[in-house]
């Protein structure tokens, strides 16, 4: 018997009354679909598209404009409609098809241009992993007046200092909206969807009131002033359970809806806050391959939307993502830097609040709540963030449901594979996602392109590393097994099954030698950054070495070798004197650097001064405090807070170091 | 953003029991939430080719496959002379400098659609390919150079491909890396799922890695028959130029076909 495809799916799917034999003789019954949103004509309406009500908004729109926000509406409902073949399929052959869209417009002559439709499809088909979008067009469309001020010499008066940005309620959009509050004080449009789904919209208006509420100590805010939120409406008709779930062409209609307020506001771009690891998203398994991994903010998309989006505007348009070089775990400090953690927890970044069952806010298990809660606690801002908004404690609690399994050891599978790459072999291993990226970077020489995607990888890598130490400190008993199946199981098991005696006599081993490698310059710092160390050291979990304690007449240079080579951990107090210092940098820190890298020693640089730091030899490194943003700043409220976070950083470096 | 379609094996009792096999059960059934144990890569392996093995055979027919695998030939054979670069410059005409593997990933990428019919073996038989041209590069450039060599570095590299032994080796390296996308097609779904512990997972993965690697090299290397049989049809069907298609499809043919007894082969001789 013979498996596999035999031909590509196809549908030919007609909107706005356009005849669907006419253009598609070749079809099948079975593969045609008719949609249409308004009423009393041949097809009944079967999609709701609120252009009138986005229109009234807006006054007056132009009619490409009117056109585009109806051919995003109509691919939004066709994805919604046609189904994607099953997750247990063998092979997803159902998951790809060819489109086929016949569309009467207003705009004819333009829509048709091949140039046009050529963009269309490299834009959808890339986005939705679908194998094309064809499209026809029939002139003639009109639709009445959405109000008596529908009329061109009414429309919307440009605002061309504004900003147009894509607003979800989630994480990345939030603090985007925070820092141009805070960087600016221009007007800021907020754009969303409303798909129908109620909690949605209830967290984005929520998130807005508690952005415009007037806080005292920021007056010159004018937030409720400043922002405005504009929402357009398309669902399936009357609550309707959609065939398909995946909606990978939702963004397209998102950003086609914030690209016509721009375009009325006379602006040349819109902007979109997602962090890069999630716009790259790299598929974490072979199946996830072919856009079953979003690729909503991918470079390539945004590429593919810079395009289309000039062709449609007549001039050179942008799609701005400036936290394409943050991880997830950036953008929460971001937010963290601006003193507005307390937003955080009104922000809602799940996937899958059907799943919530009235707890919390979110269902905990999907990736997007996977994502958010390793950057939170990465970012050590969970303790105010965290409270019961997650209806599965992945955490604490038998993981119980499979793909919720499958997609918390993957995420963290792939964040410690990243740092277990050098770049050449995050170049050779990941060849395949890579060359769909780096050129649409706007970085001319691919090996720099590289450099930094290998760089903001690594650094997701760490800070999952640190979120999982964290975790771990916040909540593993050493006298209690974690539940079976639960995260902590899970990143523990090896030790419970195979190295039980090492873990459970922890205590019982000696102290871990720690080395500071210091300027002397800095030797204050180093006295205080040893107080705070100094519990540890009578708990008997370290024991710390300095050239002051080289004693008279002793020869110092053996002394220093020596301890050098025998620490467990090196601390790299590290300031503009340190790097300036021969010895410090040429000598101790390269011969630090090689134990690390033998993975004799554990190297930790302790930013105690600002200084250029980051490209050094150490630069790759998890620096602390938090983000190596340096001891002596305006980021701590004081030395001894940021001291408190250091010696946290070094009791978990150090007792992870200890369970080897 | 962010979410992804996490995918399952379908619910079958063929299927279960290779999902048993994965959790190092016998054939008996899945165990959920299970240890990986004592698994045996080469069953995992077996029994997953028999399961889908007509389907790997149109993926191997597919002609997205040959267009993948006739452009590394097309790369061997621009390659091949040793102090002429125009014909490997003209694969890759927007490379003035260097020319390294994204950049010839770029070109592949674009033959590959252009006959696209079926996307799920399209974007397995790429990825293969240029899976091969990076590690056969990474393997073969001058030690001294980076990733990043000037275009002599790069050119002296990939001339060595066009020798009989160079492009059997990235004949080598395209069909395992092929053999491994397409077991971790169905594998990945739900590994992650019953090895519920990360280092077990990673052994997991390993193991599989190791296992597709061995038989891959048995096949070409210890297998002299595939070895010769490589180096000569490069040196006899390459010597005037681009071989036919039909030539190819000879090749691919021969390859899948060690291959696949390696691979069904390899539970029986333990």
């Amino acid at each position: 018997m013979s498996h596999g495809p035999s031909a590509i799916a196809r549908s030919f799917v007609a909107c706005n009354g356009a005849d669907l034999v006419s253009h598609f003789p070749q079809s099948s019954p079975h593969e045609r679909l008719a949609l249409e949103y308004r009423d009393g004509l041949a097809t009944p309406r079967n999609l709701n598209i609120h252009l009138p009500k986005f229109v009234g908004d807006l006054n007056y729109l132009p009619p490409r404009l009117l056109d585009l926000l109806e051919i995003a509406s109509y691919v939004y409902g066709a994805d919604r409609n046609i189904p994607r073949g099953s997750k247990g399929d063998v092979e997803y052959h159902r998951w790809s098809r060819e489109y086929h869209f016949a569309v009467r417009v207003r705009d004819h002559d333009f829509w048709q241009r091949p140039d046009v439709v050529a963009s269309l499809d490299e834009l959808l088909s890339f986005l939705s992993g679908n194998a094309c979008y064809r499209f026809e067009f029939d002139g003639g469309h009109v639709t009445p007046q959405a109000n008596l001020f529908d009329t061109e010499e009414f429309a919307l008066t440009p605002n061309p200092d504004a900003r147009v940005i894509l607003y979800s309620g989630g994480l990345d959009s939030l603090a985007g909206v925070v820092e141009e509050l805070d960087h600016s004080d221009r007007d800021l449009y907020l754009v969303s969807h409303r798909s129908g789904q109620p909690a949605t919209s209830k967290t984005q208006v929520r998130l807005l009131e508690a952005l415009s509420r007037p806080d005292p100590t920021r007056p010159h805010l004018r937030a409720a002033e400043r922002l405005k939120h504009y929402r357009f409406g398309c669902s399936l008709r009357g609550g309707e359970r959609a065939r398909e779930e995946t909606q990978r062409t939702r963004f397209f209609l998102y950003s086609t809806i914030a690209f016509v307020l721009a375009s009325v506001l006379g602006l040349d771009a819109i902007t979109v806050y997602e962090n890069g690891i999630t716009s790259l998203n790299f598929p974490k398994r072979q199946d996830l391959a072919q856009g079953r991994a979003t690729r909503t903010t991918h470079p390539r998309t945004v590429a593919a939307l810079n395009d289309f989006f000039s062709l449609v505007a007549g001039r050179s348009f942008r799609v701005d993502t400036p936290y394409f070089w943050d991880t997830k775990t950036d953008v929460l400090n971001r937010i963290a830097a601006q003193d507005r953690e307390g937003l955080i927890s009104s922000s809602v970044s799940c996937s899958k609040t059907f799943k919530v069952g009235g707890v919390g806010t979110h269902c905990g298990g999907c990736s997007q709540c996977v994502d958010r809660r390793f950057a939170t606690w990465a970012a050590g801002v969970q303790d105010g963030v965290e409270g019961g908004i997650y209806a599965t404690d992945f955490l604490t609690e038998t993981v119980a449901d499979g793909d919720m399994r499958t997609t918390i050891i993957d995420f963290v599978r792939q964040a410690k594979g990243f740092t277990d790459e050098s770049i050449d072999a995050f170049y050779t291993n990941r060849a395949s996602d890579l060359s769909d990226v780096y050129e649409y970077l706007g970085i001319a020489d691919e090996e720099v392109a590289i450099e930094r995607l290998w760089e903001l990888c690594q650094r997701h890598g760490e800070q999952v590393r640190t979120a999982i130490v964290r975790m771990r400190e916040a909540h593993d008993d050493p006298y209690t097994a974690p539940k079976l199946d639960s995260f902590l199981d899970m990143v523990r098991q090896r030790e419970y099954l195979k190295e039980k005696d090492v873990t459970q006599d922890i205590a019982t081993l000696p102290p871990a030698e720690v080395f500071f490698s210091y300027c002397h310059a800095d030797e204050t710092l180093r006295d205080e950054l040893a107080k705070s160390l100094k519990l540890m050291e009578r708990q008997g979990v370290i024991s710390g070495w300095h050239d002051r304690q080289i004693g008279a007449g002793n020869e110092w240079e053996g002394q220093i070798d020596e301890h050098l080579n025998s620490a467990a951990v090196i601390l790299l107090l590290v300031s503009s004197d340190f790097i300036n210092s021969d010895y410090c940098y040429d000598v101790e820190m390269k011969r630090a650097m090689e134990r690390h890298a033998s993975g004799e020693a554990r190297v930790i640089p302790v930013i105690v001064r600002d200084c250029d730091w980051t490209t050094s030899d150490f630069g790759k490194l998890q620096a602390l405090p938090t983000d190596g943003k340096a001891v002596m700043s305006r980021n701590w409220h004081n030395a001894d807070e940021a001291f408190t976070i250091v010696a946290k950083g070094i009791r978990a470096a150090v007792e992870a170091w200890r369970r080897r | 953003m962010g979410h992804e379609r996490v995918g399952t094996l379908p619910k079958t009792k063929s299927w279960r029991k290779i999902v048993g096999l994965m959790s190092g059960g016998n054939a008996g059934g899945t165990s959920i939430g299970g240890r990986s144990g004592d698994f045996d890569p080469s069953v995992v392996a077996s029994a997953t080719m028999e399961q889908v093995r007509s389907r790997f055979r149109r993926l191997q027919q597919d002609d997205a496959t040959k267009a993948a695998f006739t452009f590394l030939v097309r790369v061997a054979v621009a390659a091949r002379p040793p102090e002429n670069d125009s014909e490997l410059r003209r694969l890759t005409p927007n490379s003035p400098d260097n020319i390294t593997p994204l950049k010839l990933s770029r070109v592949l990428r674009k033959q590959v659609a252009a006959v696209t019919a079926f996307p799920e073996y399209a974007v397995i038989a790429e990825s293969a390919a240029i899976d091969a041209l990076a590690q056969w590069y990474e393997a073969n450039k001058p030690r001294q150079a980076g990733l990043f060599a000037s275009f002599d570095d790069s050119y002296s590299t990939w001339h060595r491909v066009s020798t009989g032994a160079g492009f059997c080796e990235l004949s080598r390296l395209f069909f395992a890396n092929l053999l491994r996308r397409y077991l971790n097609y169905f594998l990945e779904r739900e590994a992650s799922s019953v090895i519920t512990s990360l280092a077990e997972r990673d052994r997991f993965r390993d193991r599989m890695g190791a296992h597709v690697e061995d038989v891959s090299n048995h096949a070409f290397e210890t297998s002299k028959i595939v070895q010769s049989y490589a180096a000569g049809w490069f040196n006899s069907h390459a010597a005037r130029g681009m071989p036919s298609d039909r030539e190819i499809d000879g090749f691919l043919s021969y390859g899948f076909g060690k291959m696949r007894d390696e691979l069904t082969r390899e539970p029986a001789d333990k």
